[in-house]
Parts: structure tokens; C-alpha cells; sequence
């Protein structure tokens, strides 16, 4: 079963969700003043709608730059305002070997459904890593609240259209301990807080990832990256393109985030 | 002074420069082809009320046989088996919050000593066809055949309560043939999912009696509910969640039997998942279970004795499985599972089961039926058994999955293996190979059956 590319799928809806929705976008601080917290949490911001939502993500993985494998899916996010963290629920539409199964996340349960089959398996937070969703994890990570922020100084540097942008670079350290990564480097935009480079680590120490943030467009109410290409870093042949579009604010009952629920969902 | 300040600028930019460099340097492992890919905007076609997903498969079976069996078989089975298959799940939206499923299968099979056409060359099976509707928000009401599945495990669901007859007679035995073409329930089905916890309530009635076990495929119109629905049943269910294990609560009752059963899960540290599953009932040992519906259906003659286990009438037997699943990072997935059936053979009626078949072969097809019951209920044969599973995506090379699954006895470590691999050669091809063995002597649980190994060749073309 193809479990792999739900899972990392699923945590890139997460990372979508990191974020502090008190805040505001709108007012633009002095660069100098901004805390690096702040930084990272309207950076967030940037990327998650603050209501429930739903939105499609076409994935293409490129080998060498020839496209190996698409991705379809649309996904459903909604903040635990307790946690500060996401629920979401995954629903595969392409390929279409795989139509119609569903990963649900809610805090530290998984399920996979297969509709094929009719079984609904529990899979491990260590399952959001297979396959695709290694790249996925890379754009989920719940920043603001999983990381603690430093600031290591401005910097000016190409973005994915090769436009320089002047950037805040922030290091970010594990602020729990079921962080996926032990270390992220972050590039966010002054100004805009539009997130524009990220790096992430393992335990080791080694580059797993490198992700670009670009084709900004307005998007629920504010300017979100359309489109984030994921190097992996460890084989550099495989990049990977997250295209998200199809944004829509909806209401999402606390049921759908059940196990007994995933048979019942349709696509409207 | 002047020049000291240069020096240091020049000092300060040829250190920065490179960092800054390294930093776009990235930039360069991101090929063209990759930046300039246009933006994709269009909703592909499955994003509608009305879903449809139809896909053309094609299995081929070849099989090779013990040439001694412990116990001989009263039929022999075919060397090379193909079926093709039509697969097609549909959702219309009929009116608002009520949609019409459909899931249904369409296969041809060829074998040796299988005549075409024939009565098992064609069959048509409608697994799901239903209504559904939320009648308000987070309760469904549903009505029709359905296939309502429970349980956590992967190898032996006991709280799966609807499992029985629902797996189909068929000529082709390819595993996943078998995992996606099972059978719903003729129910009222009423769910009700709350914020965080869900109830529900299924009624099954009675709609024809059972049909006997047939080695050779039904009618190709049957829609056998001999099978699926033989009596009334019901069966409640309850969950809540708790410290994350995620319960499952069951209650079951058909005929003079009621079952209770409970299913937990929970995560115990990233890499790994436990799975616990439990169901009791009153009820007599399998083979005074598979000899009462033998003689009911008229499999049996009437004066048969219960073998190999001795009628006992009914007793407390208990199911269970227990589970970890872990999840390495190299994606590999393996799941490692103890099965307890307590209404099985355990060592001594194993033996029974040898020495009675091999000392008198009129007994041999009976023993062989109270077998194929156990397969035919999806419950173990054996008291114990061991399941192993793994699952290895992307494995060698990228799109190629490779698999392996192991029932193994405790009692003389015998196994029943089956190695798989998928390839997927586009988003709408897959090439699958699944290869199966049985290892072990002639008197053990998996080395007494007549099949030593088969290779199945399988295309699927999704449309």
C-alpha cells in the first residue's frame, strides 16, 4: 500500500498550522525591533490560513530532472486552539492507483485508510517520514511552536527565481522533544515575513533538506507561497515541487478527525 | 589608514563571499526544467460529487503440488489459473447529503480442467450497494449491502465481526484479489461520530440460508447472500478516546451466539505502534462448529462424527491478537503479531488430525472440510500462529514496493510465505508479482497442504 506518500503529506498540512493566529500580518515592524520569535511566527503566518480550510497540493517528484512521479491531494486543516497545533485529514486523488485513501492526523494519531480494502491501519509519527512524505515533512514542520528562534543577522540572497530578497537568516532549535528535525536554518523576508529558504538537519548534523519558498499569490485573504521545490540534499538528483492551490475557507466538524469517520468522507 | 581600512573591507568580503555564495549555490542543484514547469491550476476530474474509479486487471497463477500429502485432498486442484477482472466503485450524489454507492467486480477465469464457458468461468460480484445520508451532522443512516470492516491487526481481526463468508470462492488466489474483493452485509446501518467519540448500530437480517462451501464458483449472478446474510445479526459498537489507545468497544449477537470484543492501538514511541484485539463468546470448538454447518447445509452426512477435536458443546473461547508495528528509517515498515484462537487445534488435536487422516481416507475429506471452514470464517486453524508482515516502498529502486508476509507455527515452525513486489510503471500501470511457499514436512500445519508454491503475474491499468 501506498502509506508512504500519505504520510509526509500529512505533515506538511501541519506545518501549515504553526503558527500564532492572534497575531497581525498587516503591520510591518521595524527590522531592527522585530523579535526572532516573531519573525518565525508571522512567517508562519504567511502559510496558514488562521480559519479551517481546505486546499489542493499537486506533488511532482523530479529524478535528474525528469518527472518521476505526481501527487494529488486535497487536504483539510483545522487548528487545535488548545494544542496550537493542526488536525488534518489527507484524501488522495492522484495517482489513481491510490484514489480516495486518507490519512488522518490528530496530535499524535494517524490512521491510514484504504478504501479497497475497507482498513483503517494506525501508523507511527515515524511513517510521515516514508517516501514522499519526507519531503512533505520538510514543509510541515509546526516552526513557531516546535522551534526556538535566533537571529543570526540579515542577509540578502536569490530566492527560487533567482530575485534577491534582504532576509532575516534565523536558527531554529528544538523547543520539544518530538521535533523531527534538530535543526532548522531559516531565511524570511524583511518586510514581508514571506518565508524564502529552509534548511533542515538531522541528529547528525547532515542536511536532509533544502526548501524554497516562491510563486507568492493571494490566497485566502493574504499572499501565500503557491508553489515550495524541496532539494533533497542527501541525493541531490531528486527535487521535488509542492504546488498548493484551490484555497477555501470551510467548516470542518471535530468528527471528521475520527477514525470511524474516514469511510464517510466525500470530496464536494 | 586608508589602505588598512580597504585591506579589512577586502579582508571582510572575500570571508563573506563565499558563505553567501554557498548560500545560492543551491539554487543551481534545482534543474531548469523544474523552475520554469508552469503552474498547475486545473482541478483533475475525479474532484466531483459523482466519483468513479474503474481499473482492468489481469492475473495469471501457476501452482506446483506435493507429490505426498499426510492427508490426502479430496479434490485436486489446478496448475495454472488466470482471471481477469473489471473493478468498478461509483458514488452518486443523489440528492443533497444522500449519495448511491456502488463497488462491484466483473472477472473471467481460465484454468486447467476448468471448461469456458462454464458456471465458474464468469462471476459477478456486487460488493457494496447502498445509500447514505447524513441525517444530521455526524450521524449516517445507511442501508444496503456494505462492507463495514473492524479490527487493528493486520494478519487475524477477531473484533472483525462481519469477516465471515465474506472472502469469494474463486480460481485465482492472488493475495490482492483476495484483501480488496470481499463481500459487504446486507444492513441498516446507523453511525453516530461525535467530537470525540462515535456509536453505532448494524442490523443484518436473514436472507437466505446458508449455502454450503463449494470448492468450485458460484452461479456468476449469485449474489450470495447464503453467505452473507444467513441470519439475523446485530452488532454495536462504541468509541472513546482514551489516553490516545483509542478503544473500541463490540457487542455481537447472532442466532443463540453473542460476542464481545474490544480493540486498542496506541503509539509507543515514534517508530512503533502496539495493536491489541480481544472478542469472547460461548460457542463450540471449530470442528463441532465446521461438522454442525457441514451437516446443516448438506455438506456432511448427516451421522458424522466430530473430528479431530471432540464435541464438547459450548464453552468460553476467547480470540485475540497482539501487534507492534515498526517503522524504520529507511522506510521499511514490519509488523510482528501473535494470533490466540482458543476455539482451534492446539498440538494433541493436530496430531489427531494427522493420524486420523492418514489411517483412513474416508475421514480425510472431512478433515480437510473442518480446514477450509476455518479459511472459509477468516479464523486461524490453529490455536497459535505467528504473523509477520513487511513493506518496503520505494525499496531497490524508486516506484518498486517490495513486501513479505509469514503465518508461522509455533508447533513445528512450519511457514506459509508470500514475497511480493509492485512496480509502478505510471500513474496508471502497476506490474505485481507475488510468490508464495509453504515450508515444512508433510505433518506439519503449513507443509501438510498440496500447494508448495505458486507465482502470480498481475497488470492493473487504471482508468
Amino acid at each position: 500500500m501506498k502509506m508512504k506518500e500519505c504520510l509526509m503529506v500529512v505533515f506538511f498540512l501541519v506545518f501549515l498550522l504553526g503558527f500564532n493566529s492572534n497575531l497581525s500580518i498587516a503591520a510591518s515592524p521595524d527590522p531592527e525591533k522585530v523579535s526572532a520569535q516573531e519573525i518565525i511566527t508571522r512567517s508562519d503566518q504567511v502559510r496558514n490560513p488562521a480559519k479551517p480550510f481546505r486546499m489542493m497540493s499537486q506533488l511532482i517528484e523530479y529524478d535528474g530532472g525528469v518527472a518521476r512521479n505526481e501527487l494529488t491531494l486535497i487536504i483539510f486543516s483545522k487548528e487545535d486552539k488548545e494544542l496550537g497545533q493542526y488536525k488534518t485529514l489527507v484524501r488522495y486523488i492522484e495517482p489513481l492507483r491510490d484514489f480516495g485513501k486518507l490519512v488522518l492526523m490528530n496530535g499524535s494519531q494517524m490512521w491510514f485508510f484504504d478504501p479497497s480494502s475497507k482498513a483503517s491501519v494506525r501508523i507511527s509519527p515515524q511513517q510521515r517520514l516514508i517516501g514522499q512524505a519526507s519531503e512533505g515533512d520538510v514543509v510541515t514542520v509546526n516552526l513557531a511552536t516546535d522551534y526556538k528562534a535566533e537571529l543570526l543577522g540579515t542577509e540578502t540572497l536569490d530566492d527560487a527565481d533567482r530575485k534577491p530578497k534582504i532576509c532575516w537568516h534565523l536558527d531554529l532549535a528544538p523547543a520539544r522533544d518530538d521535533t523531527i528535525y534538530s535543526r532548522v536554518e531559516y531565511w524570511v523576508e524583511q518586510g514581508t515575513f514571506y518565508p524564502v529558504k529552509g534548511k533542515f538537519y538531522a541528529d547528525s548534523g547532515r542536511l536532509l533538506k533544502i526548501a524554497y519558498y516562491h510563486r507568492y499569490k493571494e490566497q485566502l485573504d493574504t499572499k501565500r507561497p503557491g508553489e515550495v521545490i524541496i532539494i533533497d540534499a542527501v541525493n541531490t538528483r531528486q527535487v521535488t515541487t509542492m504546488n498548493f492551490s484551490d484555497y477555501r475557507y470551510q467548516e470542518i466538524p471535530e468528527a471528521w478527525f475520527q477514525r470511524e469517520f474516514l469511510p464517510h468522507l466525500k470530496i464536494e | 589608514m586608508m589602505g588598512r581600512a580597504i585591506f579589512l573591507f577586502m579582508a571582510l568580503l572575500f570571508t563573506a563571499a563565499p558563505l553567501l555564495a554557498d548560500e545560492n549555490s543551491d539554487l543551481g542543484l534545482i534543474p531548469d526544467v523544474v523552475r520554469n514547469q508552469p503552474e498547475r491550476q486545473e482541478a483533475p476530474r475525479m474532484l466531483s460529487k459523482n466519483f468513479f474509479r474503474l481499473y482492468i486487471e489481469d492475473a495469471l497463477t501457476v501452482s506446483s503440488f506435493r507429490e505426498t500429502l499426510s492427508v490426502p485432498v479430496p479434490i485436486d486442484s489446478p496448475r495454472w489459473q488466470n482471471r481477469t477482472s473489471v473493478d468498478l466503485t461509483r458514488r452518486w450524489e443523489v440528492a443533497q447529503s444522500l449519495s448511491f454507492i456502488l463497488s462491484s467486480r466483473l472477472s473471467a477465469f481460465e484454468a486447467e480442467n476448468l471448461p469456458f464457458p462454464s458456471q465458474g468461468s464468469a462471476q459477478m460480484n456486487f460488493r457494496e450497494v447502498y445509500l447514505s445520508e447524513e441525517t444530521f451532522p455526524g450521524t449516517f443512516l445507511e442501508a444496503g449491502r456494505i462492507n463495514i470492516r473492524n479490527g487493528v491487526a493486520l494478519g487475524f481481526n477477531p473484533t472483525d465481526y462481519f469477516k465471515s463468508r465474506s472472502g469469494l470462492t474463486q480460481a485465482s488466489q492472488d493475495p490482492s484479489s483476495l484483501r480488496e474483493n470481499r463481500l459487504g452485509t446486507v444492513m441498516f446501518h446507523l453511525h453516530k461520530i461525535w467530537d470525540s467519540g462515535a456509536a453505532s448500530i448494524i442490523y443484518a437480517p436473514r436472507l437466505q440460508a446458508a449455502q454450503p462451501i463449494t470448492a468450485s464458483g458460484p452461479a456468476s449472478l449469485d449474489p450470495l447472500f447464503g453467505q452473507t446474510n444467513d441470519s439475523d445479526r446485530i452488532l454495536l459498537t462504541l468509541s472513546y478516546d482514551i489516553a490516545s489507545f483509542s478503544p473500541q468497544m463490540l457487542f455481537y449477537h447472532e442466532s443463540a451466539i453473542t460476542r464481545v470484543g474490544l480493540n486498542v492501538s496506541k503509539v509507543i514511541c515514534p517508530s512503533l505502534v502496539g495493536l491489541f484485539e480481544w472478542s469472547a463468546a460461548k460457542e463450540p470448538d471449530l470442528s463441532e462448529r465446521a461438522v454442525t454447518f457441514g451437516k446443516m447445509t448438506g455438506s456432511l452426512p448427516a451421522m458424522t462424527p466430530v473430528i479431530p477435536q471432540q464435541a464438547a458443546g459450548a464453552s468460553l473461547q476467547q480470540d485475540s491478537a497482539f501487534g507492534l508495528s515498526w517503522s524504520g528509517p529507511s522506510k521499511l515498515t514490519v509488523n510482528l503479531e501473535y494470533h490466540f484462537h482458543q476455539s482451534g487445534l492446539n498440538h494433541e488435536e493436530l496430531n489427531r488430525w494427522f493420524s486420523l487422516g492418514a489411517a483412513n481416507p474416508f475421514l480425510a475429506s472431512e478433515l480437510w472440510y473442518v480446514r477450509q471452514y476455518a479459511f472459509d470464517q477468516q479464523e486461524p486453524w490453529m490455536q497459535q500462529e505467528l504473523f509477520v508482515r513487511a513493506d518496503w516502498p520505494d525499496s531497490l529502486v524508486k516506484n518498486l514496493e517490495l513486501g513479505a508476509i509469514a503465518f508461522i507455527s509455533p508447533y513445528d515452525e512450519s511457514t506459509t510465505t508470500q514475497m511480493s513486489g509492485a512496480y509502478f510503471l505510471s500513474s496508471r500501470s502497476t506490474i505485481a508479482s507475488y510468490i508464495s511457499f509453504s515450508s515444512g514436512g508433510i505433518e506439519t500445519v503449513n507443509g501438510s497442504v498440496p500447494q508448495v508454491s505458486s507465482a502470480v503475474l498481475q497488470l492493473t491499468r487504471y482508468f
